[in-house]
């Protein structure tokens, strides 16, 4: 399993005494070549679970096993270490670092995990053909066009081969045919092996998806 | 096809992050190499100028030194003509002469040999300087109808144990008392005055005749009522051949300021002589030295106690504001990185996500710092040495002034002062939640 979230919680505070439980006790698991899809509506701690099981918030309580280690157990150098490795992000605001072009966005992780290898840089120009990017590897975020945007933090997230790929709303910004296109290559990346935890509030992505739940005030509904 | 930037590396990575974002913000870059530019170069151009300020003040302490070094010459020139006027130290008279009737008289009544003075003078004596043989009398100037004191005088006989004092001729380098030229009379004012005699005049003494040479100005002593001639002629005039009332000499007061050694080495010569000492005139005189000597050095020390509290304000003043410029300059550099680090928050959040570690977020900011901090320190280097060098007083030096230790200040302060500003801002990125930023959305 290349993912195994077990019980896992998670509580904000609101207020001087309002307590926020945002997810409540959440298993999941999800094996390579897996797509995974969490449905629901805004606010109802899909993010949370996503960023939690991406290893960047730690749970209340429960435990998250990436590749079969416990991520929280792990001191947060080891625990950096093992996201650079092992995970790739999408986000629906793309965070791309604006002064960067395109190659430079997408081979940014590397200086991060310190991977960098030809290889490293010859599948990264493989990710922007692939992507349809080619004649933008040169160019700043700034004169993309929206969709383009998103399948440069998709080749970004893909560049370091991740085990897993978690993807928070990655077409929340895209109109049908880009969201089609980021779709397909997250469906694409799944099929070659990869396993995908993709959160979203829109229902129509749960087609693509091998297994889908649905989320509701930080619980999964049967 | 090919990426025109594909030079991104592990190594490269950091910088080419830091890099493309100066370029991408150039007004915090340059506001804040600015900033750094000119406290560095106020530190520069200040040490210059202190620098140059220092050596005009010693050049300046030099020149008073020389320039009081010149008058306490002609101070002690003015003493030595003074002395001379007021009348001489020793008088060395024959052992029979009564003092009280000499200075009931105001002359010498008993004789010694000329030739005493030569004895005196190649005795190696080198308690005395300048030896005067005189004959002197009081007389009835028939030709004018008047009394007058008559003073035959020679000039000095020289000293040969003194030769730094004499010429190769044996004559006196600054002779204390000058010479009467043959067939010619000097005069006291009152004499002159009161016979209505001018330089130039035909003058007969008991049947010698004289030229008067010149006229000395009023002194308000016996010497206003004296009449000095040739020494042979005063003795062919007086029947005093081969005779001198006494030898008039002038102790040097680098030699002894003790009296008494004077007149026992005198006497030990010169065994039928007595020495008349006119010890408060040596006493003065040499109180007088050390006061002008005092004098001189209170005035140079004053003048040097001026200067030091003239650089001790200025210092003061400059260190004032280089701290303020230093502080300043690393507030500002502060407020930016901080901007900074408000504007970068979801860039610092997507790096932290994909794997960057807390120091390679701090590395990014640290050296966003350290770049502004060493562009501004050779930019503020040069223009502070240019500044320092065009402010400085002319002749102060030019590029010389720069020490190697203010150079190598200047260059290290810009980056201290950068890193030191922008090390709280990187630290407060580099220990941002990646969770909190990115489950802003």
């Amino acid at each position: 399993m290349e993912l195994k979230v077990s019980g896992i919680t998670k509580s904000y505070r609101r207020g001087r005494n309002k307590e926020v439980r945002a997810v409540d006790d959440v298993s999941l698991e999800i094996a390579t070549g897996e797509l995974v899809s969490v449905n629901g509506p805004s606010g109802c701690g899909k993010t949370t679970l996503l960023l939690m099981a991406g290893g960047l918030m730690r749970p209340d309580g429960g435990e998250v096993l990436l590749g079969g280690r416990d991520l929280y157990s792990l001191s947060p150098e080891e625990r950096d270490r093992e996201r650079a490795l092992r995970v790739g992000f999408v986000f629906q605001q793309f965070y791309l670092v604006p002064y960067l072009t395109v190659f430079e966005n997408i081979v940014v992780p590397a200086a991060g995990s310190g991977r960098w290898s030809p290889d490293l840089g010859e599948r990264a120009l493989e990710l922007i053909y692939r992507l349809n990017l080619g004649h933008r590897s040169d160019h700043k975020p700034g004169e993309l066009s929206t969709g383009e945007r998103q399948r440069v933090a998709l080749a970004r997230a893909l560049v370091n081969k991740p085990g897993v790929l978690f993807a928070d709303e990655p077409t929340g910004n895209l109109d049908d045919e880009n969201a089609k296109i980021v779709l397909n290559h997250i469906s694409g990346y799944a099929r070659n092996g990869g396993a995908v935890l993709l959160v979203t509030h829109d229902r129509r992505i749960g087609d693509s998806a091998h297994r889908s739940f649905r989320m509701k005030e930080g619980k999964f509904l049967s | 096809m090919t990426v025109k930037n594909n030079n991104f590396s592990k190594r490269a990575g950091i910088r080419t992050i830091i890099g493309s974002e100066l370029r991408h913000r150039k007004f915090g870059f340059v506001s804040g190499v600015l900033s750094l530019l000119i406290a560095t170069a106020g530190f520069v151009a200040a040490m210059i100028l202190l620098r140059g300020d220092e050596l005009a003040t010693e050049r300046l302490l030099m020149e008073k030194e020389r320039e009081l070094r010149a008058e306490m010459a002609q101070l002690e020139d003015d003493y030595r003509i003074i002395m001379r006027n007021m009348g001489y130290n020793v008088l060395i008279l024959n052992s029979d002469q009564s003092i009280p009737e000499l200075e009931r008289n105001g002359y010498a009544t008993t004789f010694i040999d000329y030739d005493d003075v030569w004895v005196l003078a190649e005795s190696g004596i080198n308690t005395l300087n300048h030896l005067l043989p005189v004959l002197q009398q009081k007389i009835y100037w028939e030709e004018q109808g008047a009394e007058v004191f008559l003073s035959g005088i020679r000039g000095q006989v020289p000293v040969y144990a003194k030769p730094a004092h004499l010429t190769d001729d044996f004559e006196y380098r600054s002779p204390i008392m000058e010479r009467v030229p043959d067939g010619k009379a000097d005069l006291g004012e009152e004499v002159a005055a009161s016979l209505n005699l001018r330089p130039g005049d035909k003058i007969t003494i008991r049947g010698e005749s004289f030229e008067v040479n010149r006229v000395y100005p009023r002194r308000g002593n016996r010497d206003d009522l004296t009449v000095w001639i040739p020494l042979a002629r005063a003795q062919s005039i007086l029947g005093r051949e081969g005779q001198i009332s006494g030898i008039l000499a002038l102790e040097c007061v680098c030699a002894t300021e003790e009296l008494g050694q004077v007149s026992r080495e005198v006497a030990a010569i010169l065994p039928h002589t007595q020495v008349f000492e006119f010890s408060s005139l040596i006493a003065a005189r040499a109180d007088v030295r050390q006061r002008a000597s005092r004098l001189h050095e209170e005035i140079l020390y004053a003048e040097m106690a001026h200067q030091a509290e003239l650089r001790t304000e200025k210092e003061r003043l400059a260190s004032v504001l280089i701290a303020v410029l230093m502080v300043a300059a690393s507030v500002w550099i502060f407020v930016l990185i901080m901007n900074n680090v408000r504007e970068r928050k979801h860039e610092i959040g997507i790096l932290r996500a994909i794997g960057f570690r807390r120091h390679q977020v701090l590395r990014i900011f640290l050296g966003k710092s350290a770049m502004m901090g060493l562009v501004a320190s050779v930019a503020g280097c040069l223009a502070g040495i240019a500044a320092g060098v065009l402010f400085s007083a002319p002749g102060a030096g030019g590029v010389g002034l720069v020490s190697g230790y203010v150079l190598i200040a200047g260059l290290l302060l810009a980056p201290l002062l950068s890193v030191t500003g922008g090390l709280l801002p990187s630290v407060i990125a580099a220990n941002q939640d990646p969770a909190d930023i990115l489950n802003e959305q």
